[in-house]
């Protein structure tokens, strides 16, 4: 017979699990709505984030309740801790995720002047890395979360040689301009989800194996 | 068992103890008091002649243990008794023995009497001056006699029960040894023959029993192999969504590397997709007896995998119970079916792009737009637009016969050098046009083939080297033999082909670059067609490239 509290451990992940699932669903649905300049994705990644919100307080307050109630110690408690955490950036990148949405709704109706080859394989980095530092906590994998934060050099990689190609964009025709910014932030939204998904795999990292280890340099 | 024995025995030793007890009890009482009686006679008689003579000093002096002794009057009047507390005012005139003893001499009676509680023995014998002398005793009764036996008696059941205690315990250990020892197996050595039909159906069931758990687990192991070895991921959930088995294959598919990282949790463990999880739900809910989930994607090392899930809801006794779900590997049949939209596209394409321009010229020229002097023109371009689509027609049709195994089999043994030299002779005028130099090398090699494929596989080869040559390159085409292969080469001194176009060059309809094929015709389906041809015959192609310097195709035939 499982312990109640054991059960309402269960539950915490499940929920985080679901949050996660819903976080992920919302980079891939952006990305696919900035490639595609499709306005109705992105409204679709909107209601999600709401979803994200509501899910985001949700579980934080069944982190608290268990912190209050049943005193954890050890294991326990550095799994709800980081649970705690890893929520808050699971949220970020919600948001971010909409923020991107946001650009391509402003930016729907107008002619498409181009697009960097880079932006979708970002899309595709920082989905894998949010999908696999969570993955990492299911496996209780603390060398995959490592993988994960090593993996970041790659969307920054990504990110610089955006940056280059809009900079062609605009020297070709300055009226680009505008659309060069926005695609630009968006570039940068998914440089920061990188940035939450290696928040998310140090705290996988510190709930398997107890240590709290930075990427190197920062 | 020992118990209820032993329990047998000791009420079968208590009840003889006691009846024999009671018998020997009554016997001896019997005795004793025949013994007594006599006494008491002999007592009297001799009492009464002491009376009788009158030589005895007092009645006291009569008193002789506790025999009590009446002296009565011929008229029933008690003279003397020794019994202090015997009322002497009585009239023992009417007792038995004293109306015998005044009769006949003597008597005697025995009685219950008041005064003892118990049997009293008289005997009364008449004095020679018609007294009545009576002696009375309290005969030994039942009880007094049982006091006397009891001590040994208790003594003796005591010594009996523990023996037969003992005894019991050893019959019962010999009873039973041959049933505990029992060799099912083995009836003619159990000495009971009572319990060898017992034996036999015990024995006949164990080996039926046996059978079946043999069967089940054969049937167990079948089935475990079956699902641990399929290709499919399984999963099996509770109607909580919580893992009860899973296979490895699904273990694979999402990179868990051990099972009870998942066992026990949430199926969301295992794939955490939102679209799944909905599906998830509904079919734990029983609201569909089957639901496919198509496209979920999984990042692998290898590369990005898609899957189809299929989840079917486990009813018993009518309510959801759970789900089994499966994950299929559908990432080649999307690769493939990415392919035959993209070819059906590009034929589509190379199909309507010359009609468009024939459609364009022959409505001109039907409208009049056309100046006479022009006609010519116009029909020379319709005529070679029209080529054209024949030509890819034409090698469309040879595509799908390949496809569909109706190429021609019928081989013939030839020499291909000698058809190498008469291809490069009817490209002659097509080489001097492009300034493009061929040459033959190698020696005269016999194979067993279809010409017309092969000359067809030459044609193209020959053709491609001319067509993406530069200015004074040159074609040159080796053919030797390799043991019981025939192995051709053609290399030019070319364009080349760059590196990541490399792989996909035999594809159909691809085109290292698309602007050029105008300009150099063809269909963009010769390298496929030449490839197919050489697989056709057992072959293989291999490709070497380098950019601005040119390329070598080899392919190598079987002989026969």
């Amino acid at each position: 017979m499982m312990r109640r509290f054991d059960k309402q451990l269960a539950e915490l992940g499940n929920m985080l699990l679901e949050m996660s699932a819903l976080a992920e669903r919302s980079i891939s649905l952006a990305a696919r709505a900035l490639i595609k300049r499709d306005a109705g994705l992105a409204e679709e990644v909107i209601r999600i984030e709401e979803e994200v919100n509501l899910k985001e307080r949700e579980v934080e307050a069944l982190c608290l309740k268990l912190l209050l109630q049943q005193q954890p110690v050890a294991k326990d408690l550095r799994l709800i801790s980081s649970v705690l955490k890893i929520i808050t950036d699971l949220e970020r990148i919600g948001d971010q995720a909409a923020d991107i949405s946001g650009i391509v709704i402003a930016m729907d109706g107008g002619v498409s002047a181009g697009q960097s080859d880079y932006i979708p394989q970002m899309g595709a980095a920082v989905i894998k890395m949010v999908s696999e530092s969570m993955d990492a906590f299911v496996k209780k994998d603390a060398k995959l979360a490592r993988a994960v934060i090593e993996y970041d050099d790659v969307v920054d990689g990504l990110f610089d040689s955006v940056k280059n190609d809009l900079i062609e964009l605009i020297r070709a025709d300055k009226a680009n301009g505008g659309q060069a910014i926005d695609l630009l932030m968006a570039a940068k939204y998914f440089e920061r989800i990188g940035d939450h998904a290696c928040n998310i795999a140090e705290w996988v990292a510190y709930s398997v194996t107890g240590k709290r280890k930075g990427k190197k340099g920062k | 068992m020992h118990r209820r024995i032993f329990r047998s025995f000791a009420v079968l030793v208590l009840a003889s103890v006691a009846v024999l007890a009671v018998a020997f009890g009554l016997l001896f009482m019997n005795r004793s008091q025949n013994h007594e009686k006599e006494a008491i006679r002999e007592k009297a008689h001799f009492i009464a002649g002491l009376l009788n003579h009158g030589s005895f000093e007092s009645y006291n002096a009569l008193r002789v243990g506790d025999t009590r002794i009446t002296l009565i009057s011929p008229r029933g009047v008690t003279l003397y008794d020794s019994y202090a507390g015997a009322d002497i005012t009585v009239d023992r005139g009417d007792r038995t023995e004293f109306i015998r003893a005044a009769a006949h001499g003597n008597g005697e009676a025995v009685r219950p009497s008041d005064t003892f509680g118990a049997d009293t023995f008289y005997y009364a014998v008449r004095l020679a001056d018609g007294r009545v002398l009576r002696l009375s005793r309290t005969l030994n009764n039942l009880n007094d006699v049982f006091s006397a036996m009891l001590p040994m008696l208790t003594a003796v059941t005591l010594a009996i029960v523990c023996a037969a205690y003992f005894l019991t315990s050893r019959l019962t250990r010999r009873i039973v040894k041959p049933l505990a020892d029992a060799d099912f197996e083995r009836t003619d050595e159990m000495p009971y023959e009572e319990i060898v039909p017992f034996m036999q159906k015990i024995n006949a069931q164990r080996q039926e029993i046996t059978g079946q758990i043999h069967k089940l687990k054969n049937r167990a192991e079948t089935i475990d192999a079956i699902i641990s070895n399929m290709r499919e991921g399984m999963v099996m959930v509770n109607a909580k969504g919580n893992v009860m088995t899973v296979n490895q294959s699904a273990l694979d598919i999402f990179g868990i590397p051990k099972k009870k990282l998942v066992v026990d949790k949430n199926i969301r463990h295992i794939c955490r997709d939102a679209e799944f999880m909905r599906c998830v739900e509904l079919c734990l809910a029983g609201e569909y007896t089957e639901i496919a989930v198509p496209q979920i994607i999984k990042n692998t090392p290898s590369g990005e995998r898609s899957y189809n899930a299929i989840l079917s809801p486990v009813k018993r006794g009518g309510v959801n119970d759970g789900a089994i779900v499966f994950f299929l590997d559908v990432t080649e049949q999307r690769k493939a079916e990415a392919q035959r939209r993209e070819f059906t596209a590009n034929v589509s394409h190379e199909l309507k792009t010359p009609l468009t321009s024939v459609s364009a010229m022959s409505e001109m020229m039907a409208n009049g737009m056309v100046k006479d002097g022009d006609t010519a023109v116009f029909a020379d371009r319709i005529s070679r637009q029209i080529n054209r689509l024949a030509l890819v027609i034409d090698d469309i049709i040879r595509l799908s016969e390949f496809d569909e195994g109706k190429a021609a089999r019928d081989f013939t043994l030839f020499d291909i050098f000698d058809m190498a030299q008469t291809i490069i002779e009817a490209f002659k005028d097509k080489a001097k046009e492009k300034n493009v130099s061929i040459s033959l090398e190698g020696y005269p090699v016999q194979i067993n083939a279809n010409s017309r494929l092969i000359e067809e596989l030459l044609y193209n080869l020959i053709d491609n080297g001319i067509k993406y040559n530069r200015e004074n390159g040159s074609v040159t085409l080796y053919i030797r033999e390799d043991g019981e292969r025939c192995i051709l080469s053609v290399s030019d001194t070319g364009i080349g082909i760059p590196p990541e176009h490399q792989p996909r060059v035999f594809e159909r309809f691809y085109r290292v670059d698309a602007s050029r094929s105008k300009q150099t015709g063809g269909t963009g389906l010769g390298l496929s067609i030449v490839k197919h041809i050489a697989e056709h015959h057992g072959g293989k192609i291999s490709l070497e490239s380098a950019e601005n310097k040119g390329t070598k195709i080899e392919i190598t035939l079987a002989k026969r």
